[in-house]
């Protein structure tokens, strides 16, 4: 299921991010790794602001779609 | 015209001088804090000096 | 020595990079802007350089902040490398450090906000961490100046020397026996320091890290080989391997490192605020609330911001001010006894007015029947006693010194107050004099009366006298008034700035950008360009596509500059003192052109496209110390100080000489200005503003000059309204707008309006051509701007006329044309890719 679908407050564990661009990479370096907890902390009109590594990053939801769990 | 008047246009002219030589010397002023030629990057303001 | 300073965004590098050198550069709470490395000296350290290195979450090639940061690691080689990593956020902050581990430069790890850890009750266990990385770790608070010299005097100790061969473990088994292939490979090809990292490199397939290293292209066709078995055994690409084998990595030593403390509740604050400030209702209105805010407290009547202008307008710039504490009524004896200084000023007006309208009717009764050559001009000295006790001046009112209108009863009823001057009231009048305002409390004399004082005794001549007060002290003094008004904007800019709340209207902002296809990112310039567009212009460079680049530039400096708040406080100052949102809503039609305008463009084939997607870390909010939001206010404030000395007072005093002189080179009465240069020349183009409501010389020359330097427009305002009826400039200002228009409050807002969003100043205008990096471009962008400033100012001009009774005329018709054509290009079917 992809990120983007999952409801606010609730936790989850990477299994992917689809794709093999420059978005990815940037992803991967913020932490949006395969393994890695995130919680979903709001959402803003389709954007996400996603719990990861103990920092809250802001994710758009074109990009929080392709983020799997 | 009076010496006293004489020395204020002179005073000023010199002041007016001195503000042009400082902007050729040290670059234009710019509104957020420095100078263009302090950093090189047209002005020396966020661009160089604002960091997260 | 140079020592490079590296970390992420927001771990405190620039408050350490201030303490180590004892400089004061701004420290922000959002995502940076910075694309460029700052060089300090280590206090009590001469030949120590430290280099505060934009900051990073990777040594990718995705980002022109990373590029930076690792072309000059790469080439440069400082003597030794000092990362900083948060201890509060240690997970993602390792990340860079075994990066920058395999670079084989000397380095000490030193974990800030060490404050923050034991607050939280939580544990690293430093030894265990230096131990697993390989090099020296240190526990540091940058912001209370905790273990900072340590920090330095143990980078210092490792400069220059070698580094351990064996760093720590990150990869596994396959992805080593890879790496080690491909670093046999690269022996002699590049230097054996740099080798495990352009291994790695090479591995990910970094072909811009494979270009700087100059790798040989046989070697790399040589290994590719052992990175395709390496991807099939992991069954992903082998730049993903490398990454998601570094946080496990990160994962496993933190687990030896890192105690957590059970009752850390983690952000849940920064959490609650983020539910109200991005609600998906309230986001918007809370933003728009917040510039509301910070306008009020800048220029709404009865605010701080006005009560200071109109301190320094009139006291400290103008004639002078009580001390505050020390002002009381007037206790010498005599008319004003008991008054307080403002009732006696008011008194003294009344009793003028009342004086000179009485002198009016005595003389245009006793001229009466009298042929035009025997009238009487002037007072006699005696006067007609019998005459005289007949005359009654009606109607006798006070003009209001901004306004010029007459002042309305207080209490409330519109009709002004008018009152009748008999021959006893006149006598009385004749007593009074003007105000002692020592007498009324400790009077500190203000810098404008000490220069007309000072000029006074020096016997000056009046034209010397008219240069130095009117031209050179007038136009910076017009500009210095509203250093208050500055001071408070980015007072409360810097603490939206810094305390987090920024980087959340990005994120709010990215919705609506979305539409047009500009991603939240490009916000970030915008909201630099809230103080000045030069930076805003700049800080586009971090936008990676090239349309949204350009796009970014030409819409970025619409948003209202610190200059253009000069503008916009003297205008609600003297024109708009009873509409609160005229202020507010400058910077809402900056975002609204930026919108639609952005829409507009999206539609032609130049911009057309999907926008960037959007990621971005959003700080924690934290209360923005004191010291952090005062250095940045002074910066900013301190670069009006400098303008106003080094561009406006020479541009003043240019000004003065071409008004105060005609072609000829002649010496102009104050009555002849209108034959001076200046008049001459601004004639010439003041028909382009007839439309706009402000197509006199003057309006064309305060347009023109407003090039120089946005505050410009202001005190050239000053300077060609000097000669204007009334008493303060204020009061010139608002007579000269009334002189250009019957509708003088359309041709204010128009002249606003068309400044405010018209291109920015020569500099703004310099950098966006090379920022754009073809002159096409640049002309495209100035004359887009010059456009939207037009049209709107037109618009505001004509529709407002319109619709306040001034009829319909040919720039009627056109400006409905000029609206209706642009509401096709926002709203017509875009271009489909």
């Amino acid at each position: 299921m992809p990120l983007s679908a999952m409801e606010i407050g609730t936790k989850h564990r990477i299994k992917g991010v689809t794709g093999n661009d420059a978005a990815r990479k940037r992803l991967e370096a913020l932490g949006f790794v395969e393994g890695m907890e995130v919680e979903i902390v709001n959402k803003v009109a389709g954007n996400l602001i996603v719990g990861v590594l103990g920092s809250r990053v802001a994710v758009c939801g074109a990009l929080a779609a392709r983020i799997m769990v | 015209m009076s010496v006293g008047s004489i020395a204020v246009v002179v005073l000023l002219f010199a002041l007016v001088g001195f503000a042009l030589w400082r902007n050729f010397k040290k670059g234009t002023p710019c509104s957020c804090g420095g100078s263009s030629k302090e950093c090189g990057c047209g002005c020396c303001c966020s661009c160089c000096d604002e960091e997260a | 020595m140079k020592i490079a300073l590296a970390g992420n965004p927001n771990s405190g590098k620039t408050t350490l990079f201030n303490d180590l050198t004892g400089s004061s550069q701004y420290v922000g709470n959002w995502p940076g802007v910075t694309v460029e490395k700052k060089d300090g000296v280590l206090s009590g350290h001469k030949d120590v350089i430290i280099q505060d290195l934009p900051g990073i979450y990777s040594l990718s090639p995705y980002s022109l902040e990373e590029v930076v940061a690792r072309n000059y690691l790469v080439n440069e080689k400082p003597d030794a490398i000092l990362n900083i990593v948060d201890g509060s956020n240690l997970e993602r902050n390792l990340y860079l450090t075994t990066q920058l581990l395999e670079l084989g430069l000397p380095m000490i790890v030193a974990v800030n906000m060490i404050d923050i850890v034991r607050k939280n009750g939580d544990k690293i266990d430093l030894e265990r961490l230096s131990k697993a990385l390989g090099c020296p770790v240190i526990e540091i608070s940058a912001l209370k100046g905790e273990g900072t010299r340590e920090a330095a005097e143990l980078v210092l100790s490792v400069a220059g020397k070698g580094v351990k061969e064996d760093g720590p473990h990150v990869f596994s088994g396959s992805v080593e026996h890879a790496l080690a292939h491909i670093e046999e490979s690269l022996h002699g090809a590049v230097e054996k320091a740099t080798s495990r990292w352009a291994a790695i490199k090479v591995f990910e397939r970094d072909v811009k890290a494979i270009d700087m290293l100059n790798v040989p292209h046989d070697i790399i066709e040589h290994v590719e080989e052992h990175i395709k078995d390496c991807e099939k055994e992991m069954e992903d690409d082998a730049e993903s391997i490398i990454t998601t084998q570094r946080y496990e990595y990160i994962q496993r030593i933190i687990g030896s490192v890192f105690k957590r403390s059970l009752r850390r509740t983690s952000a849940t604050l920064s959490d609650k605020i983020d539910r109200i400030v991005t609600h998906r209702i309230l986001a918007l209105p809370i933003f728009i609330l917040s510039l509301c805010a910070m306008w009020w407290l800048a220029v709404a009547e009865g605010g701080p911001g006005t009560k200071l202008t109109d301190w320094a307008n009139d006291g400290f710039l103008g004639d002078g001010w009580h001390l505050p504490f020390t002002a009381h009524e007037c206790r010498a004896d005599g008319l004003y006894k008991g008054m307080e200084f403002e009732d006696a000023k008011g008194e003294f007006a009344k009793q003028e007015a009342s004086k000179s309208k009485w002198e009016e009717a005595y003389l245009e009764k006793i001229n009466e029947g009298k042929p035009d050559g025997e009238k009487v001009e002037k007072m006699p000295e005696k006067i007609d006693e019998a005459i005289a006790k007949t005359i009654i001046a009606k109607g006798v009112f006070v003009e209001d010194e901004e306004t010029g209108e007459p002042v309305a009863k207080e209490d409330n009823e519109d009709e002004p107050d008018l009152w009748d001057v008999d021959y006893a009231a006149y006598q009385k009048a004749t007593e009074y004099e003007e105000p002692d305002p020592s007498a009324f409390g400790v009077w500190v004399p203000g810098i404008g009366a000490l220069i007309g004082d000072g000029l006074e005794k020096l016997g000056v001549n009046d034209t010397v006298k008219s240069l130095v007060v009117d031209g050179a002290w007038g136009g910076v003094a017009t500009v210095l008034g509203f250093v208050p008004i500055i001071c408070l904007v980015f007072l409360f800019l810097s603490f939206l700035e810094d305390c987090g709340y920024m980087a959340r209207v990005a994120l709010i902002m990215d919705r609506i950008f979305r539409r047009f296809g500009l991603s939240g990112k490009s916000f970030i310039p915008m909201i630099v360009g809230k103080g000045c567009g030069v930076p805003a212009v700049m800080a586009a460079r971090t936008i990676e596509s090239e349309r949204d680049r350009r796009m970014t530039i030409i819409l970025a400096t619409f948003i209202p500059c610190g200059a253009k708040t000069v503008i916009i406080a003297m205008f609600a100052a003297v024109f708009f003192r009873d509409m609160w949102y005229v202020a507010p809503l400058m910077d809402v039609i900056g975002i609204a052109i930026i919108v639609l305008g952005g829409i507009a463009l999206k539609k032609s084939k130049a911009f057309a496209g999907e926008a960037a997607p959007f990621m971005m870390e959003l700080p924690a909010y934290h209360m923005p110390t004191w010291r952090g939001v005062m250095i940045h206010t002074w910066n900013r404030v301190k670069g009006y100080m400098f303008k106003a000395g080094c561009i406006i007072f020479p541009a003043c005093v240019l000004l003065w000489f071409v008004m105060h002189f005609d072609f000829k080179f002649n010496l102009l009465e104050d009555e002849q200005i209108a034959e001076s240069m200046l008049a001459t020349m601004g004639g010439w183009i003041a028909w382009l503003f007839a439309p706009l409501g402000f197509g006199t010389w003057q309006g064309a020359a305060a347009s023109v000059s407003a090039e120089i330097a946005k505050e410009q427009a202001t005190a050239t305002l000053g300077l060609v309204a000097a000669g204007m009826d009334g008493a303060s400039t204020a009061a010139h200002v608002s007579n000269l707008f009334a002189s250009m228009s019957s509708f003088p409050k359309l041709a204010a807002m128009s002249f606003m309006v068309f400044n405010l969003f018209v291109p920015p100043c020569m500099v703004a205008i310099a950098v966006t051509f090379r920022e754009m990096g073809s002159k096409a471009w640049g002309w495209f962008a100035v004359a887009f701007q010059l456009f939207v400033g037009y049209t709107l100012a037109l618009s505001v001009y004509q529709l407002g006329m319109l619709i306040a009774g001034g009829g319909f005329g040919v720039w009627t018709a056109i400006a409905i044309l000029v609206d209706l054509w642009c509401l096709w290009m926002i709203v017509r079917p875009g271009r489909s890719e």
